[in-house]
């Protein structure tokens, strides 16, 4: 694949490729883009091994799932408490306003486990097929179901509405 | 909430992705550092083929030398296999001489190479 070709396939799915990582990361843009440029970064080192058996765009969000999954094993490192007065003096800004409008989906989805986030986000968010989303995750259709309906139940429970 | 709310719900709360304009200028970015690099491993994987065939060629020429001298002056060959032979033979008396000075030379080693990565450190 060349340099220009691989551009014009990124440059086409840059956009659902960050909303989902957005996603997956809590609504925390910078992590998740900085996760995009990473799996960019791997997708285009490894782009000699793509033999077109799958398409462009379930390659690329497999890589983005690992490399997210990658990022989840490594420790957090410890951060300093939040001073609640401090906080109230931070101006808003269009991201924390986005990200408060999805704070309660966010939190919800942070509760599930990690494939049947990636299942939901994928399905409802991203339009993707069964078929599809199994490829991306690595694990069989039915697995995909199962994990939907179970995320359905679990998203209800935490949403609570 | 039935199962139809809470799809619903999923798919009208699609996140949306705050336009940022550096992405693709980054990604591009990144593109030219793996393409740098692997010009980089591709210039030094050339360059160590390079350093191989001319070991081979200069080994093959200088074998082609020792055959011609051998057979042009067998007199002189057979001084210096004698010479060889026995300088062979005497490595296992001075074996305990030999052992010895790797010793002191990995010792010695051992002890400069650290200090001058110390002194590159401050």
């Amino acid at each position: 694949m060349t340099r220009e070709r691989f551009i014009d396939l990124v440059r086409a799915e840059q956009e659902p490729l960050r909303r989902f990582l957005l996603a997956l990361c809590g609504g925390d843009s910078a992590l998740a883009d900085d996760l995009a440029q990473d799996t960019l970064t791997r997708a285009y080192v490894a782009s000699g091994s793509f033999l077109g058996k799958s398409k462009f765009r379930t390659w690329l969000f497999r890589i983005a799932y690992n490399r997210y999954i990658d990022y989840r094993r490594k420790p957090i490192p410890e951060q300093s408490p939040i001073d609640v007065s401090e906080a109230m003096d931070i101006k808003s800004e269009d991201a924390s306003d986005a990200f408060f409008r999805y704070q309660r989906l966010y939190l919800a989805l942070d509760e599930l486990p990690e494939k049947e986030k990636a299942a939901i986000v994928l399905f409802y968010f991203e339009d993707r097929e069964i078929k599809e989303i199994a490829s991306i995750l690595g694990i069989p259709s039915g697995t995909v179901k199962y994990h939907l309906s179970s995320g359905r139940a679990h998203l209800k429970k935490h949403l609570s509405l | 909430m039935s199962d139809k709310n809470i799809e619903e719900f999923l798919r009208n709360s699609r996140p949306e992705v705050k336009d940022n304009p550096t992405f693709m200028l980054r990604t591009i970015q990144n593109i030219e550092r793996v393409e740098g690099i692997k010009g980089e491993v591709d210039r030094q994987r050339s360059h160590g083929r390079a350093a191989v065939l001319a070991a081979l060629g200069i080994g093959m020429i200088a074998g082609l030398f020792i055959a011609a001298a051998m057979i042009l002056f067998p007199e002189a060959s057979a001084i210096l296999i004698k010479t060889l032979r026995d300088a062979l033979g005497a490595i296992p008396y001075s074996l305990k001489l030999f052992i010895t000075t790797v010793a002191i030379l990995a010792v010695s080693l051992g002890l400069a190479v650290p200090s001058r990565r110390q002194s590159r450190t401050f």
